[in-house]
């Protein structure tokens, strides 16, 4: 009898499956399933099982696609640039299953759209965020001259192209994961986490397209990145498309002194939380540090107060009334500019909203007001756009040319992705990141760890001249 | 359910132990009645915000020494809040002027932030407005509307069920060993099952010496793809079936629990004296068989209908549970099955096991979103699927099914 190959919940069922026949590395993947009678593997090895099943001319009945070809008309007159071109070659080299790293601002998603156009497949794209969700959708409506299907944020509406967030997809994967040819994950990054992988591991689509601007990351996410995508088979840097490609740009590091009342009051607290850790030994290099912390201080007597001190240091160092002061500089220094003001907390960035009287994006602000914020924004009826991590990925915003970080974490990729903010291209434009440092306040290892980044360690802007 | 730093559980080696409350502890009623009256002020016509809320209950959940606990108390209550947007007001709208506003001084070059505070409190455009809390409607001003009644004590009995859920959460399959005299318990157990979509690989056990009454079944439960990725995806599900276990009158589990990257392993058994709170299946019954049920009683006078069916046996260890029970005023029973889009394998299994019991008194309801490839042959050349079978979209038409219990009457 013929193999038979079935979608089910985000698996394949093999029935009549020719063990002998199949590799051995493919072969560790597949297993016997005694609570339905036959053999089953992750649908996304779909692709290698049949380029395996076809290799050996063995027989097999598909009824696990639920997808046939497209009539895709691209809507534009643009050509893609020469790293785009290259990018696009080498993901077709790679079987058309591989990991781009392009930076932000160098036109990710036209390569999509071309790798798209290219197919002619039903199309899943997986997204980080509602707001980019709607940005990939307004896009791809405008390319390809069609509705475009939208799922998360409130919508659910699939349709042959789909744009959908990672939270979504992994929910609805196991029962969508048969009805896509092509699998786009913008800022793949994402993906390896044991819950986000699903979105990939339970979508059987035989191309995949990764695409990231801070590929980095440690050997087992590289491992699933490759497993689930496909090799990184492209690479290229800021500093190789700065100037061309993307907006020149200078970073400029800012050491602000706290006021005397809340310098006395940061030494205080961080004095009561680091008395705190040495005495019950709790070492920050350990990853369970900070759920010991956190039983320690629910647990002992005074531990209440340790746990306020930690936060009021933290507060201070982030937010501090010199550091809004110097933000408030900044703003009034580059009239006519658009500014985006970026702050690790939500508590911060209404500090600021409140202060100033500026939009303020979060996780709380809802779907139209978002999207009226970013449309503004953009047009340049706002000039200042306050955010904590909302605007961290992806967000198209490419009439902004400063960028304000008040307070961020260690993260390199943070840093990078929010640097990527300000650098789109555009007539003259000069790109200038400010990230403002507490004196004399932990944020100044923070910084250090944070900056470790090729992005940042350039000499080029030495002799760089702001346009006033 | 409770988030994971509100979890209590001990590691003792390999093991880990759920830290269970005594549910008649008057301590502990005292307070999960005092958090009560809190979230009772919307019955009242107090409309308190999250804010005011989280105020109110501060003291509370610091009235206790272990807060973690007072805190887990607190989070099954709001697990039970609606909470409406701050008020019949458009903030969105009004700060767009005040940003428009904002901006016009801000492009105007460099001010003093002084002035052009001023400026804005001034302005009789948006004065009213800026002078309050422009971020006014973010959720910590939301009205709590709607507060899902609890007693005291089924709150601290929710809560020791919720310890072992908030385990299971990191569980990718669990092990169970039930037994009950009484058929419909069981059947309304594998019904929970069906409904988070779970599988199981499940063996009928010997039946206690002297009573072959009960019936002692033994159940590997985990979801589709559990075999193959040592994946957490279901560890929600699994957690949402397990009150449905110990609803039973004698009940074993086992799993294992990865918490901090080791893993660790959960045994209980109906000695801990949980208390379930999925009493009635109804309440999970989706929204299109409630209708269902709702115009067929409208309707169809000749037969009665009932969610409680006993379960089916097939030749290979596996147990059919139809979903509906309908019997005539001759005492006729025929039951229906449905088989929705994610139900595929599940009906390939019904089809061949219907087609060697030809006689089986059992309508097979299936979604059109399974009419794909294959199967849609296979449906076509089941003589059984062409007697008692018919397609259904959303849900099952009741003048179909009606015809169908009509014709297969004998």
């Amino acid at each position: 009898m013929a193999l038979n190959i079935a979608f089910d919940a985000g698996t394949l069922l093999l029935e009549n499956l020719p063990l002998e026949k199949l590799p051995i590395p493919l072969l560790r993947q597949i297993k016997y399933d005694e609570r339905v009678s036959c053999h089953r593997c992750m649908a996304h090895l779909y692709a290698p099982l049949v380029l395996a099943l076809r290799d050996c001319n063995a027989a097999y009945k598909d009824e696990a696609k639920n997808f046939s070809p497209l009539k895709l008309k691209l809507n534009t007159k643009f050509l893609p640039h020469s790293h785009q071109q290259e990018a696009l070659e080498r993901w077709k080299e790679s079987q058309c299953r591989a990991v781009t790293a392009l930076p932000t601002g160098s036109g990710k998603t036209f390569l999509a759209v071309q790798a798209i156009n290219y197919l002619q497949r039903p199309t899943l794209i997986v997204v980080p965020t509602i707001d980019l969700l709607q940005q990939w959708t307004a896009v791809l409506e405008k390319f390809f001259n069609m509705q475009i299907g939208m799922l998360g944020g409130g919508s659910r509406d699939i349709r042959d192209i789909t744009v959908t967030t990672y939270d979504s997809a992994v929910i609805n994967m196991e029962f969508m994961g048969d009805r896509f040819a092509f699998i786009v994950f913008d800022e793949c990054h994402h993906l390896p986490g044991p819950i986000n992988r699903t979105a990939a591991s339970m979508s059987l689509a035989p191309y995949r397209l990764g695409l990231t601007a801070t590929p980095e990351l440690e050997y087992e996410g590289e491992k699933i990145l490759t497993e689930m995508i496909g090799p990184l088979c492209c690479q290229i840097h800021i500093d190789e498309l700065e100037g061309k490609i993307l907006a020149p740009y200078q970073t400029k590091q800012l050491k602000v002194e706290l006021d005397e009342d809340e310098s006395i009051a940061y030494t205080t607290n961080r004095q009561i939380y680091l008395d705190f850790i040495k005495r019950n030994g709790i070492n920050f290099q350990r990853p369970e540090a900070w759920a010991q912390f956190l039983g320690l201080c629910a647990r002992m007597r005074g531990g209440r107060k340790v746990f306020n001190a930690f936060l009021e240091q933290k507060r201070i160092a982030r937010s501090g009334r010199a550091k809004v002061r110097k933000v408030w500089d900044l703003i009034t220094n580059h009239k006519g500019e658009q500014i985006i003001v970026f702050t690790a907390d939500n508590k911060t960035a209404y500090l600021l909203g409140r202060k100033f009287m500026a939009p303020v994006l979060t996780h709380h602000t809802k779907v139209v007001e978002r999207k009226e914020m970013l449309d503004f924004f953009r047009s340049g009826k706002y000039p200042v756009l306050i955010s904590s991590k909302v605007l961290n990925e992806g967000v198209d915003v490419p009439e902004a040319s400063v960028g304000i970080i008040v307070s961020g974490s260690g993260s390199i990729r943070e840093h990078v992705q929010r640097l990527g903010r300000i650098l789109r291209a555009g007539e003259g434009k000069q790109a200038l990141l400010y990230e403002l440092i507490s004196a004399g306040t932990s944020e100044e290892n923070v910084s250090k760890r944070r900056r470790e980044h090729r992005a940042y360690k350039k000499t080029s802007f030495l002799n760089f001249k702001r346009r006033r | 359910m409770l988030t994971k730093d509100l979890v209590k559980f001990r590691k003792q080696g390999k093991y880990v132990r759920p830290i269970f409350i005594a549910a008649d502890d008057s301590s502990l009623l005292r307070i999960a009645e005092d958090l009560l009256t809190v979230y009772h002020g919307q019955e009242e016509g107090e409309n308190l915000t999250r804010g005011e809320i989280e105020e109110l209950v501060e003291p509370v959940l610091k009235s206790h020494r272990d807060l973690k606990l007072t805190k887990g108390f607190n989070k099954l209550i709001l697990d039970r809040c609606e909470f409406s947007q701050a008020e019949d007001f458009d903030y969105p709208t009004q700060r767009r002027q005040v940003f428009l506003k904002a901006a016009e001084l801000l492009k105007q070059g460099p001010v003093n932030y002084e002035s052009y505070h001023q400026q804005l409190i001034n302005d009789p455009e948006i004065k009213d407005f800026a002078a309050h809390d422009i971020f006014a409607d973010l959720p910590e001003n939301e009205t709590l509307t709607k507060f899902k009644e609890v007693f005291p004590r089924e709150l601290l009995e929710r809560y020791n069920c919720a310890q072992v859920q908030g385990l299971l959460f990191h569980a990718s399959e669990m092990e169970i060993k039930v037994a009950s005299p009484d058929p419909a318990e069981l059947r309304r157990m594998f019904k929970y099952l069906k409904f988070f979509r779970l599988l199981a690989e499940i063996k009928q056990l010997k039946s206690p010496a002297g009573d072959k009454k009960t019936v002692v079944m033994h159940l590997k439960i985990s979801g589709p793809a559990s075999m193959l990725e040592n994946s957490r995806k279901y560890g929600l599900q699994l957690a949402s079936f397990f009150p449905a276990t110990c609803a039973l009158p004698k009940w074993q589990l086992k799993a294992d629990v990865k918490l901090s990257n080791k893993i660790y392993r959960l045994n209980l058994d109906e000695k801990t004296s949980l208390v379930s709170h999925y009493r009635n299946f109804t309440a999970y019954i989706p929204e299109e068989i409630i209708m269902f049920h709702r115009l067929f009683k409208e309707k169809i006078k000749e037969w009665q209908i009932s969610g409680e069916t006993p379960f089916i046996k097939t030749q290979k260890d596996e147990i059919v549970f139809p979903d509906l029970n309908f019997q005539n005023k001759d005492g006729k029973i025929i039951h229906l099955e449905l088989f929705h889009r994610w139900h595929r394998g599940a009906l390939l299994k019904r089809l061949e096991f219907c087609e060697s019991n030809p006689d089986l008194p059992l309508l097979l309801g299936v979604d059109r979103a399974l009419l794909k490839g294959e199967l849609t042959q296979m449906l076509e050349d089941s003589a059984y699927f062409q007697k008692k079978g018919f397609l259904f979209r959303d849900f099952p038409g009741v003048a179909r099914v009606n015809k169908l219990l009509n014709e297969n009457i004998n």
